[in-house]
């Protein structure tokens, strides 16, 4: 549990704020490169880390990330032409480039006030099919998180963005937090022929029931093959709900392990590793890419998918498997309207959580219904947490450090950010988990930053 | 630094002995006891032990991440300084 006082610390991140400093020292997706497709197209507002900001493509194809109120009577940008290589502002014709400088004044002759002021412009870096910005002071941007998918084509990834009304450290902490997955996505592994089929003394009833949620492996001939309500261990060869958490401290933030017994065979152990990049990324074992979590404001957040697809399979209806009055990939639809629980489908034990519409809205239920900023004074925390405390760890370690002149931890100098792989797999007990990951880095023993 | 064990708000969730296995133990009857080495401690101020040089941050992690609230961390008392 947190005091009141460390909870603020760990969930405020607008400018000023402890937690706000050390996140604008990290690259931070801001947008989605599909919302600015093409030289001049209408520009973005993207609001991040709680301030408000304008993204634009100018004419030669050059990404901008302005603040958003023009500087001079602070009109917002966003209504603004994109034309001849700046973004000019409708009020008084006050027209910027991509690196803030002011191109022109109309209401305003002379020259020496375009010379001497500039508009807040940051740096952006196109990866992913996300635009990346870097928020913190002038010089001191880290090394880019060039991750695996960093130079896919556009049509290899599917970037889903999902946004959620409620404080980016509970989806954040979500995201590292195997042992929920085999209890609130029950449904998924049993609809994949996998995994456990109780919780507690509630039994899944063998059908599976949302036939439209998007699962690893499910071919359209059925429950991955595994036959409705059947067996396919090999995906999820554990009934164990307890994993056991092992963490360790990487360049990029930590790997952590959990580690389930396997059904029928005691010499073997179930091990997932999660590679947690500070501050937002999680690679998650078992899935195709990251979840990367990003502070909109205090209270909203979005939740960002970036997978890697066959090419050309993108985001399709099939894909996300969600039904669009609850969420789609379009801006406008973007913002996550919960659907009813299916009440008649849990009691007749069809299904553990009621949501249809797969992991992340199973998620997004969860996490938005602790409310707009949990109050971790309320919490108790088990051994099954023990991913949650290290990036609270870290998180708090890199206040200190930033408070004391230092840089934040997990910026990654010098490491391969391509290495950063997440695994699933059945190994020998006695193997250790390490290996699964080649590019681990990691010490057992954390970076530890003491409290005064 | 010394810990002891409040064990009136011990949940026996077992955390703190899965963070820091060289001062927390859980006992045999479920709840948590500060260990010296082998020894396993009465629970309570009488059995408050040093914490072992290089297991400081554990136990604040473990304290500060308690369910029960019931690792108590003191100062050490009476720690006098070298001044050579």
């Amino acid at each position: 549990m947190l005091t009141a006082e460390e909870n603020e610390v760990l969930c405020r991140v607008g400018p000023g704020t402890p937690m706000g400093k050390v996140l604008r020292r990290y690259w931070t997706p801001a947008f989605q490169l599909g919302d600015l497709p093409a030289p001049d197209c209408p520009p973005v507002r993207v609001t991040v880390l709680g301030e408000n900001f304008v993204a634009f493509r100018d004419t030669n194809g050059r990404l901008g990330f302005l603040d958003e109120l023009c500087c001079h009577r602070g009109a917002s940008l966003t209504l603004g032409r994109v034309e001849e290589c700046g973004i000019r502002c409708l009020y008084h014709g006050w027209k910027y480039a991509v690196d803030g400088t002011i191109m022109e004044t109309p209401n305003l002759a002379t020259s020496t006030f375009r010379e001497r002021v500039k508009h807040g412009a940051y740096p952006v870096r196109a990866a992913g099919g996300l635009g990346w910005v870097y928020l913190g002071p002038p010089g001191t941007e880290p090394p880019f998180p060039g991750f695996s998918w960093a130079s896919a084509e556009p049509d290899e990834l599917a970037v889903s963005e999902m946004i959620m009304d409620c404080n980016y450290m509970q989806v954040l902490e979500g995201s590292i937090d195997s042992s929920h997955v085999a209890i609130l996505h029950l449904d998924t592994l049993a609809t994949m022929g996998a995994g456990p089929r109780s919780v507690g003394s509630f039994d899944f009833a063998g059908e599976p029931w949302d036939l439209d949620m998007p699962v690893p492996g499910r071919g359209g001939g059925g429950a991955g093959g595994g036959g409705a309500g059947g067996q396919r261990p090999g995906v999820w060869p554990s009934d164990d709900n307890a994993p056991r958490i092992e963490v360790e401290n990487t360049p990029f933030g930590f790997h952590y392990a959990a580690i389930r017994g396997v059904v029928g065979e005691p010499d073997k152990k179930f091990v997932r590793v999660t590679a947690f990049a500070m501050p937002y990324t999680a690679f998650i074992g078992g899935a195709p890419g990251a979840v990367i979590v990003v502070p909109r404001d205090d209270h909203t957040c979005s939740s960002i998918g970036v997978f890697k697809v066959p090419k050309g399979a993108g985001l399709g209806r099939r894909a996300t498997g969600v039904d669009p009055a609850v969420w789609g990939p379009e801006p406008p639809n973007r913002r996550i309207t919960l659907p009813p629980q299916d009440r008649e489908a849990m009691a007749a034990g069809q299904s553990f959580a009621g949501f249809r519409g797969g992991n992340r809205i199973q998620d997004a239920a969860v996490q938005m219904s602790s409310g707009p900023m949990y109050d971790r004074a309320k919490e108790h925390l088990v051994p099954a947490d023990l991913a949650i405390i290290r990036l609270r760890r870290l998180l708090a370690d890199s206040v200190r450090l930033l408070d004391d002149g230092q840089a934040p931890v997990g910026l990654g100098d010098g490491y391969d950010f391509s290495q950063v792989m997440a695994a699933s797999q059945v190994i020998d007990a006695a193997e250790p988990w390490q290996d699964l990951v080649p590019g681990h880095q990691g010490t057992p023993e954390p970076r530890r930053v003491s409290a005064p | 630094m010394r810990v002891w064990i409040d064990q009136a708000y011990c949940t026996g969730s077992g955390l703190c002995e899965v963070i820091e296995p060289r001062v927390f133990a859980i006992g045999d009857d479920g709840l948590a006891r500060v260990r010296r080495g082998d020894e396993i401690l009465p629970p309570g101020p009488d059995g408050a032990v040093d914490v072992p040089p290089g297991c400081e941050d554990e136990v604040r992690d473990a304290s500060e991440s308690c369910p029960g609230g019931c690792i108590r961390v003191e100062p050490r008392p009476d720690v006098s300084r070298d001044p050579a």
